[in-house]
C-alpha cells in the first residue's frame, strides 16, 4: 500500500491517539473513486495540540472526521487510548463519544434548528444523564459564559436567530460540556472576529491547561495555527508532506509546499502589520510554483503529489513517492529534494547512478 | 462569457449605484425587539469595493440580507431607504426583486453549505442562472459552468459538475457559491465572508478573481468580513459596524493610519501574527457586544471601551466628521486626539484598564 510513512510516530503507548496509514475513499460511479486522504499517519501525545493545515480540498476534515469513525475509514487504524477505534461496534463507538468530540466546520448545519441554544447546550449532559436539571443549566451558563454568550439572553432562542461566529461558538461551548479528553476541532475560529477568536483559542489553551485537552486542531489560518499547536502537520492532496514542532515548522520549513504556504501567509498579512520581523525571504528563481491546473484527487499525480506545482521537482518526484523521514530534531519531511536537508535516499540513489538529480546541490538554503 | 441577452439593462445613473439611507432591520422575538441593523448609511460607487466589518454579531450579515431584500419572511420590519441604480428597493415587488437576484445583484452567502440545495448537482444550480437570466442555451451554460469552476480552482470541472453539495470540501462549496454568484456578471456583488474557510493561496485567488471582474465589468462590490487584515488590501473604502451602527467609515488607508473610533483600534489589534511565537496570549477586547434587544443608553462600546468617559454613559454620539470629509466616526474622545488621550491616560490613572 502507498503510504506516506510513519516516522514521526513516536512512543506509541504515550499516544492518546496515534492514526497510522489512513485510507479514506470515496467510490464514484464508473469504479472511480476520488483518493481523499491516502495513507496519512501521526499521533498526539495527552495535553497536545496538533495543528493540520494545507489548502482547501487537501484532505483535513476528511482526516478528522475519521477519526471519530464519522464515515468509518477505508483502511487504517485509529487507536484512541490504546483501543482501535476502527474495531469497535457502534455501541461501543457511542460510549467513547463522551471522551471524544468534534466541532463541525460547518457550524449551522450541525445544530439542530428546532431545538433551543439552551436545549442544545446542555444535550450532552441530558444523553448521559449527568448531573440535575439545575447544574446543567449552571454548567451551560458557565460554558456560554467562556464563549462570551450570556445564558440568560440566548438560552432561549434557537440557532436561526444567531449569526454563524455566535453558531460557531454554540457549538463550541456543547462539545466542551462533557470536559472530552480529544477534540477535533475543523476551523472552530474561522467564522470570528480577532477579539473572538482569540477569546476561544485562550479558552482551549486554558482548558488544555486545567484538564489536560487534547487537541486536533484544523485552520487553513497558519497564525492562528501557529499559536494553539505544539505540532504541526502539513498535508496535500490526501498525503502528508511534513510534520515538525510549531516553532521548527515556521522558522525552517524543509517541504516546498510549506514553504509556498508560509510565504503566501507572510505576503497577505503584511499588507496590515507589515509583515516585519519574519527571516523568511522569497526567492523569486526557487519559490515560483507552477502555474498548472489544480491537481485532482480523482487522478492524482504519480509519485509526489505536489510535483505539478513543486518549483524543485525532477524526474524522480514523477517515479517513486516520496515517504516521511526525519531531517532534524522533531522534524519530518516526505520530499526527495527538501530544502535545507538532505536528499532522500533514493534521491541520492539515483544520483549516484547519474540519473539526472545533479542539479539537487545548489537548492540547499532558503 | 457568451453573449449577453439580458431580460433588462440597467439605466445608467451619474449617482452613485447603490444608495442606502437609515436602514433598519429589526426582529421580533419573544424576548422583545432585536435590532440588527439600526440606521446604517452609506453609499457605493459603480466599481468601487465597499468592506464591512465589524464583530460577530455585529449586523453584518442582516445588513447585506436587507440590502438584498432577502430576509426572512416573517417577524421583521425593515425600514429606511435602499436605491440601487436608481430604482428604489424597499418598496419594490417581489417580482421585480426576482429579475435583479442574480442577474444584475448577486450575493455569495456566508454558510456556503445551506446556500448549496443538498439534493441537486452542483452544475444545474450554476447553469440554472444563467440560462434564466442570460439566456444561454444547455450547452453554452456548462461550457460556461465548466470555466467558472475552473477559474475558482476546482480540479476536473466538467466531472464535478455532476457531484452533489455534500461530495466537496467546505471550502469547495464556498468557491462553488461564488462560482455561480458571479456567473451572470452581475453589476453589484454582495460577498459575505467570501474566504474565511480558505487557505491563503485559494483566498488570494478568489480575491483576485473578483478583483479581475470588478475591472472587466465594472462591479461594484461589498466585500463583509470579520477581517480587517483582509479587507485591508482589497477594498476602497470600509465600514466599521458595532451593535447595529456605523461607527466609522472611512477611505481604507485613512482608516487604518487615522483610526479614530476605539472599537476599530481594538480590532486591529487582537490578531494573531505569523511573527508571534507559539502560545502567546492573544489580546482580547474585554467584554461582550451589548444584547441586540436592549441596547444601552448613550454609546454603545461604552462598557468595553478604555476611552470610555462619564458622558459616553449618557449620551449617545453621532457620526462626525474626521480630518478628510470622507471619513467619519462616532466618539467623543476619538483615538489620537488630545481628547482622547487625556480620557484613556484618567482611566489608566484611575485603574480602569491595564
Ligand atoms: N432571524 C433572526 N431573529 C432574531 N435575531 C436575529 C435573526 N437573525 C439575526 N439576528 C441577530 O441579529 C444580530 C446580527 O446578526 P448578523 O448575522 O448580522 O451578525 P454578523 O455581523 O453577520 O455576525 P458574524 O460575523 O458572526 O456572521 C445578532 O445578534 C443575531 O443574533
Ligand atoms: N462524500 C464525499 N464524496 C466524494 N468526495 C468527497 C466526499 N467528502 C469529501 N470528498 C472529497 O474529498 C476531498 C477532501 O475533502 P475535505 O473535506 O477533507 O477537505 P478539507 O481539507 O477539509 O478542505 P476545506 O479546507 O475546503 O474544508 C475533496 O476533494 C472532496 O471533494
Ligand atoms: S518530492 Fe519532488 S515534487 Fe515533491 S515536494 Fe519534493 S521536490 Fe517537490
Ligand atoms: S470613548 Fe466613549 S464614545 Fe468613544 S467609543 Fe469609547 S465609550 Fe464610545
Ligand atoms: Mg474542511
Ligand atoms: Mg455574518
Amino acid at each position: 500500500m502507498a503510504g506516506s510513512g510513519v516516522a514521526q510516530l513516536r512512543e506509541p503507548s504515550a499516544a492518546l491517539i496515534r492514526v497510522e496509514d489512513l485510507v479514506v475513499d470515496f467510490p464514484l460511479p464508473g469504479r472511480r473513486k476520488v483518493h481523499a486522504v491516502s495513507g496519512v499517519s501521526f499521533d498526539v501525545y495527552p495535553g497536545e495540540t496538533l495543528g493540520l493545515v494545507g489548502e482547501s480540498g487537501c484532505g483535513k476534515s476528511t482526516t478528522g472526521r475519521a477519526v471519530l469513525q464519522l464515515p468509518r475509514p477505508t483502511s487504517g487504524k485509529v487507536i484512541f487510548d490504546q483501543v482501535d477505534l476502527t474495531k469497535l461496534g457502534g455501541e461501543e463507538l457511542r460510549q467513547k463519544r463522551t471522551e471524544l468530540q468534534v466541532i463541525f466546520q460547518d457550524p449551522i448545519s450541525s445544530l439542530y434548528p428546532r431545538r433551543t441554544v439552551s436545549d442544545l447546550v446542555t444535550e450532552p449532559l441530558s444523553i448521559w444523564g449527568i448531573g440535575t436539571r439545575s447544574e446543567r443549566e449552571d454548567r451551560a451558563r458557565a460554558m456560554l459564559a467562556e464563549v462570551n454568550m450570556d445564558y440568560d439572553a440566548v438560552g432561549w432562542r434557537r440557532p436561526y436567530e444567531f449569526s454563524i461566529g455566535q453558531c460557531q461558538r454554540i457549538s463550541i461551548a456543547r462539545a466542551l460540556m462533557l470536559n472530552p479528553r480529544l477534540v477535533v476541532c475543523d476551523e472552530p475560529v474561522s467564522a470570528l472576529d480577532v477579539s473572538v477568536q482569540a477569546q476561544i483559542i485562550n479558552l482551549l489553551q486554558d482548558m488544555k491547561r486545567r484538564h489536560g485537552l487534547t487537541l486536533v486542531f484544523i485552520s487553513h489560518d497558519l497564525s492562528v495555527v501557529k499559536n494553539v499547536s505544539d505540532r504541526v502537520m502539513v498535508m496535500f492532496l490526501g498525503k502528508v508532506c511534513e510534520v515538525a514542532s510549531a516553532d521548527r515548522l515556521y522558522t525552517e520549513p524543509a517541504h516546498p509546499y510549506t514553504r509556498a504556504l508560509m510565504l503566501a501567509s507572510i505576503g497577505a498579512s503584511k499588507a496590515l502589520v507589515g509583515g516585519g520581523g519574519v527571516k523568511m525571504m522569497p526567492n523569486p528563481e526557487t519559490d515560483a510554483e507552477k502555474q498548472t491546473e489544480m491537481p485532482s484527487s480523482i487522478t492524482p499525480p504519480s509519485g509526489c503529489r505536489y510535483r505539478t506545482r513543486c518549483p524543485h521537482a525532477e524526474k524522480i518526484c514523477a517515479e517513486v513517492e516520496p515517504v516521511t523521514r526525519r531531517v532534524g530534531d522533531d522534524h519530518y519531511v516526505a520530499c526527495h529534494f527538501p530544502i535545507g536537508a538532505p536528499l532522500s535516499e533514493d534521491a541520492r540513489q539515483l544520483a549516484a547512478d547519474g540519473g539526472g538529480a545533479g542539479s539537487a546541490a545548489g537548492r540547499a538554503g532558503g | 462569457m457568451g453573449a449577453r441577452r439580458r431580460v433588462r439593462e440597467v439605466r445608467p445613473t451619474d449617482g452613485p449605484l447603490l444608495e442606502v439611507e437609515d436602514l433598519r432591520t429589526y426582529f421580533e422575538t419573544r424576548r422583545g425587539l432585536v435590532k440588527a441593523v439600526d440606521g446604517v448609511s452609506f453609499e457605493l460607487i459603480a466599481g468601487r469595493t465597499l468592506a464591512i466589518v465589524g464583530e460577530s454579531g455585529s449586523g453584518k450579515t442582516v445588513l447585506s440580507r436587507s440590502v438584498m431584500g432577502l430576509l426572512p419572511q416573517r417577524n421583521v420590519t425593515r425600514e429606511g431607504r435602499v436605491r440601487f441604480a436608481g430604482l428604489d428597493l424597499v418598496g419594490a415587488p417581489e417580482h421585480e426583486l426576482r429579475e435583479l437576484w442574480g442577474d444584475q445583484i448577486a450575493m455569495v452567502f456566508q454558510d456556503p453549505v445551506t446556500s448549496l440545495n443538498p439534493v441537486v448537482r452542483i452544475g444545474r444550480q450554476i447553469t440554472e442562472s444563467l440560462r434564466h437570466h442570460v439566456g444561454m442555451s444547455r450547452s453554452e451554460a456548462r461550457a460556461a459552468a465548466t470555466a467558472l469552476l475552473r477559474s475558482v480552482g476546482i480540479a476536473e470541472p466538467e466531472q464535478r459538475l455532476r457531484w452533489y453539495p455534500h461530495q466537496f470540501s467546505g471550502g469547495m462549496c464556498q468557491r462553488i457559491v461564488i462560482a455561480s454568484a458571479i456567473a451572470c456578471g452581475p453589476q453589484l456583488l454582495l460577498a459575505d465572508e467570501p474566504t474565511t474557510g480558505l487557505d491563503v493561496t485559494v483566498a488570494a485567488q478568489i480575491l483576485d478573481l473578483l478583483q479581475r471582474l470588478q475591472h472587466e465589468r465594472q462591479m461594484s462590490m461589498i466585500l463583509v468580513s470579520h477581517d480587517l487584515g483582509l479587507v485591508a488590501g482589497r477594498s476602497d473604502d470600509i465600514i466599521v459596524m458595532y451593535a447595529g451602527k456605523v461607527v466609522e467609515k472611512a477611505p481604507t488607508a485613512t482608516l487604518l493610519s487615522d483610526t479614530r473610533m476605539p472599537y476599530t483600534e481594538a480590532l486591529l489589534r487582537s490578531a494573531p501574527r505569523l511573527t508571534d511565537g507559539s502560545h502567546r496570549r492573544l489580546p482580547t477586547i474585554p467584554g461582550a457586544p451589548p444584547d441586540p434587544s436592549d441596547y444601552p443608553a448613550g454609546c454603545r462600546f461604552a462598557s468595553r471601551c478604555a476611552y470610555a468617559q462619564p458622558r459616553c454613559a449618557e449620551e449617545e454620539p453621532p457620526l462626525r466628521p474626521g480630518a478628510v470629509p470622507e471619513h467619519t466616526y462616532a466618539c467623543w474622545y476619538p483615538v489620537g486626539t488630545p481628547h482622547g488621550a487625556e480620557a484613556l491616560e484618567l482611566n489608566r490613572a484611575g485603574g480602569a484598564v491595564g
